[in-house]
């Protein structure tokens, strides 16, 4: 059984600030593997060449060009069960719709508690631990 | 005896001379006083033509003078006496004849008269100038000789070189004199100048005065030749001397150069030294030179007196000095004794003295006197006038040629032995002085000519008009077969020069040349190949077509070029004399080979070369035949081209192609095709076919491809194959390849992957699927909205009479039924929609027209007048019920636009077999019986054309906008993939009937229970309600509470998982829909089941189970309810659920979990 601890984490998030915010709480919750890019078309770029390194997508859905559903629709094509967080910070109906039909795993809202993101965490891990026994 | 003319003059002493030594004298010798001649000596008068001494004396010297020489003596002889030399003088004689001579001035009885001393020379000039006359004529002769003449001396010092040695050498007689003959001798090539010069350069001719050789010669240019060296040794009184002349090898034309003027060499001999006098005493010792001796000797006087003659005659002579002697010993006078003398320069000179014994008057011999002349030049000179004339002699003796030498007058001078040999019958006629027109006779009398016309005088006529006309030859046949050429050049001085030249043998080989170029033209002009016969390149013969292929005008302008390496290109030049070398030496090598050549206008050609080796003139040479193959070049060249085109086409080609023979081996495959094979293109060549497959699959290939070279049909089959890169449908055509005989003999295979066209026709079956959707919603709208406005209607009725229960009652039974039409309809449109083939199953035929007659009444309007026939409820098939649906639906709404102002439509369900014709064209099995469904309309009708492209994909006969020309096509596939017929019926104005057979099954379909429609209560379990359609979600929530049960809310899967997560207590039942994003309901009833095992589930979906990863359900996994669900339905279905949990799994079992 995998645990928190074992997730390979790739956060995407143009924020500096956000970013480390993000990276320091993964660290306090003993998450060594974390992978980062400051925007989508560097994301693209690792997603496509990290073939299975990655466990779970941590997304800011706000970046300038490629937005966090462009990321997540190109990762779609590929993957189409690669768990998908996706940060928000306020986001229309249609958008959540549009995000929902494109596969998103599940949505955090900015600003967030670590313990948010733990249950989130816990909630992927669950999937992930589910899906690896069942296969 | 003193001859005394006057005595009162008669001198005893003349100069410090007796008078009688004078009168000895045989010179002239005369005294004159006051410009008057008062004395003249006997041989004076002689000189004069005087008789007597009288004729002369008394008269003025001048007048003695010739007129041109009296001026000199104008002013009297006083001038003449500082002059030391002797002066040349002309006199004139009493006859008045003119004579040159020398004199000599002396003054006389102290100054008071003159002795004039004169010696007559116009002899010896006149000997002179015919010395020289001979010389040049001799000259003239050699300049008509074509060999070059060189003469040099024994150190190998050119002295002369004649006009044609400057022609043949290239060098100025001027630049060669006094350099060496090695000069004009190649050291390098043949043989060698050793063996000829020695080391010192001298020459080797001791033991045979003449010696020939071939030898190479070397021009100024570098150019060498071969010559023949004929060397002629002369001795002459300036040492040895060699006369080579050089003739050409290969020059056998013309002599026409002479030999270089020698005359510089010939000194002038017109001119000798003056007289002296002597005297010596009886013992014939000097005991006088007067002196002008030691003028001469440069030996003082004193030296010479007392001595002999003897003594200083140097030269060994002695016969001729016996005789002097004799002379001398026997007090005889003598003249002209001419003897060497050792000068003190250490040169001989020649002195020539006469002398008269003197005798006293007792007459007693007291010795000699007598007078002295210095001969020097004058035997200097007739030696060299000797020496040259021998020489030329000689040069003209070794000329290969007759020569023959006439004067002005036509008088024979000289002939050579050559010319003597040539004529041999008649050289004794061959004297000098031959008149030309009797050596004529000579011959003509000897039969030794040849007169074409029979005529001598013919003969005569022609030989003197060349004569006159003195053209470049004349040719003349000999009676004994020999033939003659003549050349004949005037002399300069008059007279002619002719060269004879024995040309039997050229003239032999002319003739066979003229009979070999006959065959030759026979042979090649013929020709249309080019024909050269060469040799190192060096063209010998051309014929016509050679020059013509290499755009000459003709072979002789090729022969001008004197190569033929201008007609090959310069980069195969090398090559080319490779392959000519190893010819020549008889080397292997291919006697066929191509090359590139130049033609004259610069443009490049391709000539194909067959070399042999030939006898030409006892050499070996090449003749080549070209054969001029640009344009079949050209044809290759295209040819090949053509083919890395078609290559490139048919490797590029998106299909696998091969060609296979009749033998059944691999001709040609292209990559794709050998790719397949997982082969390289080139390893899969001229490999049988059958090496790389087996079984029965290679033996229909093996089969298929005899029938195809057999019937020379086309032949079509599909191929479905299941691989690692999943399944693939092929096309394989294979066609007939017909050859130049026009029978089969390959076969063409092609194989065109259709699989993502079979992946595009499914997109646009959907995509029509769609289309149709859209249509019927048009049409369904209309009949739901009559239901809403019945619901609505009697919902507003009865809430306005709630009071009435009995109307309340009966307003919402109306109600009630209006709602489960809508629900039927929905469900007929849900069911249309499906996206795929779930599955084929066993239905009753008769139910999908029942079904569909709610559906397509609101779809064709009011005008059509639909009428469904079902004769047979019964009868089952196994279809895809869905698809059976839509393609009826698309066959009505065509049949209803073939019908636009309105019409029946008539729907027909029957028990029919198809046509065997139709089975076979569709290639179905036809065994068993069919159910047949048609939908026939009185519309438009078809025309044949149509007909044959209704299942076409996007033949459409709508207008744009109205259809995309699919629903057929897609009908079409439909029937096929259920393993069905399709009829087409049509007439134009009559209308249309479209007919689909399917098979009939004995099976039955599977057994579907209701639901008793009862409402049953909970006993408080907890129930998770996952459903993403808010309004859905809260009618069931509102429901399942109000029958009692405990109900957990998610939006989605993973809200679920999170809701589930959160909650601690016992959940009895997960009731979810199944299409949801991320995670789906049936993904999420395991993922709960592995931590709730005792959990129940019920799926609800208003589609059937997704096709993609997570949403399949496995059989008889999870129950299953359709969308939509009506609530009693659902309140048993949950009931049911938990109550058969309660039955199997007790509570307890979940208390432990």
């Amino acid at each position: 059984m995998m645990e928190i601890k074992d997730l390979r984490v790739f956060v995407v998030e143009d924020n500096f600030q956000a970013m480390n915010l993000v990276k320091g709480m993964l660290s306090d919750l003993g998450i060594s593997q974390v992978y980062t890019a400051k925007d989508g078309g560097e994301a693209l770029s690792f997603l496509g060449n990290c073939d299975d390194l990655l466990d779970l997508v941590l997304c800011d859905w706000n970046m300038p060009k490629l937005s966090g559903l462009d990321v997540l629709r190109q990762v779609r094509t590929v993957d189409p069960d690669l768990p998908f967080i996706m940060i928000t910070g306020t986001a229309d109906s249609d958008s959540v719709i549009a995000a929902k039909t494109s596969g998103v795993t599940a949505y955090i809202a900015k600003p967030f508690s670590q313990d948010e993101l733990k249950r989130k965490l816990k909630l992927i891990l669950r999937l992930i631990n589910a899906r690896a026994s069942i296969t | 005896m003193w001859k005394m003319v006057n005595a009162s003059v008669a001198p005893d002493m003349i100069g410090n001379l007796p008078g009688s030594l004078a009168e000895a004298l045989p010179i002239l010798v005369c005294a004159i006083t006051d410009g008057r001649v008062t004395w003249i000596n006997e041989a004076g008068m002689k000189i004069l033509g005087a008789k007597a001494s009288g004729d002369v004396v008394g008269l003025p010297f001048e007048s003695l003078l010739a007129q041109d020489y009296r001026y000199l003596a104008m002013d009297g002889l006083n001038d003449w006496l500082s002059e030391r030399e002797p002066l040349s003088l002309r006199m004139t004689q009493l006859t008045g004849l003119e004579l040159d001579v020398e004199a000599t001035v002396r003054p006389f009885e102290n100054g008071c008269s003159t002795l004039l001393v004169a010696q007559d020379i116009t002899e010896k000039r006149r000997a002179a100038l015919a010395l020289l006359e001979r010389e040049r004529r001799i000259s003239a002769v050699l300049d008509n000789v074509a060999d070059g003449i060189i003469e040099f001396d024994e150190k190998g010092k050119i002295l002369s070189f004649n006009a044609s040695a400057e022609s043949i050498f290239g060098y100025t007689a001027d630049e060669t004199l006094n350099t060496s003959i090695e000069t004009l001798l190649s050291k390098s090539k043949g043989k060698t100048v050793e063996g000829w010069l020695l080391d010192n350069g001298q020459v080797p001719v001791t033991g045979s005065r003449v010696r020939s050789d071939d030898l190479f010669a070397m021009q100024k240019d570098g150019g060498i030749f071969p010559v023949t060296f004929t060397l002629r040794e002369i001795a002459t009184g300036s040492g040895t001397r060699y006369i080579g002349a050089i003739r050409l090898q290969t020059e056998r034309e013309t002599l026409e150069q002479a030999f270089l003027d020698t005359a510089a060499r010939f000194r002038d001999l017109a001119e000798s030294a003056s007289d002296w006098f002597w005297e010596m005493d009886a013992d014939l010792r000097f005991t006088y030179l007067s002196e002008r001796f030691s003028q001469l000797t440069l030996l003082p006087s004193s030296q010479v007196l007392g001595k002999t003659r003897m003594e200083l005659v140097s030269n060994t002579d002695t016969a001729l000095i016996e005789s002097h002697l004799d002379d001398l010993r026997n007090h005889r006078p003598f003249r002209d004794f001419t003897y060497p003398i050792r000068l003190s320069s250490g040169s001989i000179g020649h002195f020539r003295v006469s002398g008269k014994p003197v005798f006293d008057s007792t007459g007693a011999f007291k010795g000699f006197r007598g007078t002295g002349r210095d001969v020097t030049s004058e035997i200097d000179a007739q030696n060299n006038a000797r020496a040259a004339e021998s020489l030329l002699v000689d040069a003209i003796e070794s000329i290969g040629e007759g020569l023959v030498i006439y004067d002005a007058e036509d008088r024979l001078v000289r002939t050579n032995s050559r010319y003597n040999d040539i004529y041999i019958e008649v050289a004794d006629y061959l004297a000098p002085g031959l008149p030309f027109e009797e050596w004529m006779q000579a011959l003509a009398d000897h039969g030794m000519v040849v007169c074409r016309t029979g005529s001598v005088e013919d003969w005569f006529a022609e030989r003197r008009k060349h004569r006159l006309e003195r053209k470049d030859s004349l040719e003349v046949e000999l009676r004994d077969g020999r033939w003659i050429r003549l050349s004949e050049r005037p002399i300069r001085t008059g007279g002619t020069v002719g060269v004879h030249t024995d040309i039997t043998k050229l003239k032999h080989a002319e003739l066979t040349l003229r009979q070999n170029a006959e065959q030759f033209q026979n042979l090649f002009e013929g020709s249309i190949q080019g024909v050269v016969i060469h040799d190192r390149f060096n063209p010998l013969f051309i014929n016509k077509a050679l020059a013509r292929t290499f755009g000459y005008d003709s072979p002789r302008e090729v022969l001008r070029l004197n190569s033929i390496e201008p007609l090959i290109a310069p980069h195969e030049l090398e090559r080319v004399a490779r392959i000519n070398s190893a010819r020549i030496a008889n080397e292997h090598v291919p006697t066929h080979f191509e090359f590139q050549g130049i033609r004259k206008d610069g443009t490049l050609i391709w000539l194909e070369n067959t070399s042999s080796v030939i006898d030409w003139n006892d050499q070996n040479v090449l003749q080549s035949v070209m054969a001029d193959i640009t344009v079949r070049k050209q044809h290759e060249q295209a040819l090949r081209e053509s083919e890395i085109r078609l290559r490139e086409v048919i490797d590029n080609a998106p299909m696998k192609i091969a060609l296979i023979n009749s033998e059944g081996r691999y001709v040609l495959v292209n990559s794709l095709f050998a790719r397949a094979l997982k082969q390289h293109p080139e390893a899969i060549k001229g490999r049988a076919a059958t090496d790389f497959g087996s079984g029965p699959e290679a033996e229909l290939e093996a089969a298929e491809n005899r029938q195809v070279v057999e019937t020379g049909q086309i032949l079509h089959r599909d191929l479905d194959t299941e691989g690692p890169e999943g399944r693939r449908f092929e096309q394989v055509t294979k066609f007939p390849i017909t050859g130049a005989n026009g029978l089969t003999e390959d076969v063409g295979v092609m194989i065109t992957d259709l699989t993502e066209q079979k992946q595009v026709e499914s997109h646009l079956r959907e995509s029509q699927k769609l289309n149709a959707l859209g249509q019927l919603a048009g049409g369904v709208a209309h009949d739901f909205n009559n239901l809403l406005m019945i619901i609505g209607g009697y919902a507003k009725r009865a809430w306005a009479n709630s009071e009435d229960p009995s109307l309340v009652k009966s307003t919402l039974t109306e109600v009630v039924t209006a709602a489960d039409k809508a629900a039927a309809l929905t469900k007929q449109l849900l069911a249309f929609g499906r996206r795929e083939v779930l599955e084929t199953k066993v239905f009753r035929a008769s139910d999908v027209l029942h079904e569909m007659h709610t559906m397509l009444h609101p779809l064709l309007g009011e005008t059509i007048e639909l009428k469904i026939d079902v004769t047979d409820e019964t009868p089952c098939v196994e279809a895809d019920a869905s698809r059976l649906s839509q393609a009826l639906v698309n066959l009505a709404i065509n049949a209803r636009d073939a019908m636009p102002s309105g019409g029946p439509l008539h729907i027909r369900l029957e028990a029919a077999n198809p046509s065997d014709e139709l089975l076979l064209r569709q290639g179905i099995n036809g065994d068993g019986h069919f159910m047949k469904f048609s939908v026939e309309d009185k519309g438009t009708g078809m025309s044949p054309g149509t007909m044959a492209r209704i299942f076409e994909p996007f033949f459409t006969t709508k207008e744009q906008g109205k259809g995309v020309g699919l629903g057929m096509a897609m009908v079409y596939g439909f029937v096929q993939q259920s393993g069905g017929v399709i009829d087409v019926a049509s007439e134009i104005g009559t209308g249309t009937t479209i007919s689909i057979f399917l098979k009939r099954v004995e099976k039955q379909p599977a057994v579907v229970t209701q639901l008793a429609p009862s409402l049953a209560s909970s006993s408080g379990e907890t129930i998770l309600l996952v459903e993403d359609d808010a309004a859905l979600r809260r009618l069931a929530h509102l429901t399942l509470e109000e029958l009692g049960y405990n109900v957990l809310v998610a939006t989605d899967g993973m809200d679920a998982l999170e809701v589930e997560g959160e909650y601690d207590g016992q959940i009895h039942l997960l009731l979810s829909d199944v299409v949801m994003p991320v995670l789906g309901g049936i993904e999420l009833a395991r993922i709960l089941k592995q931590t709730r095992s005792d959990m129940n589930v019920i799926l609800m979906s208003g589609y059937p189970a997704r096709g993609d990863n997570h949403d399949v359900l496995e059989p008889d996994e999870f129950p299953l309810l359709r969308k939509p669900v009506a609530l009693e339905a659902l309140a048993e279905a949950v009931r049911d659920s938990l109550q058969s949990r309660a039955v199997n799994a007790p509570g307890v079992s979940s208390a432990n979990n």
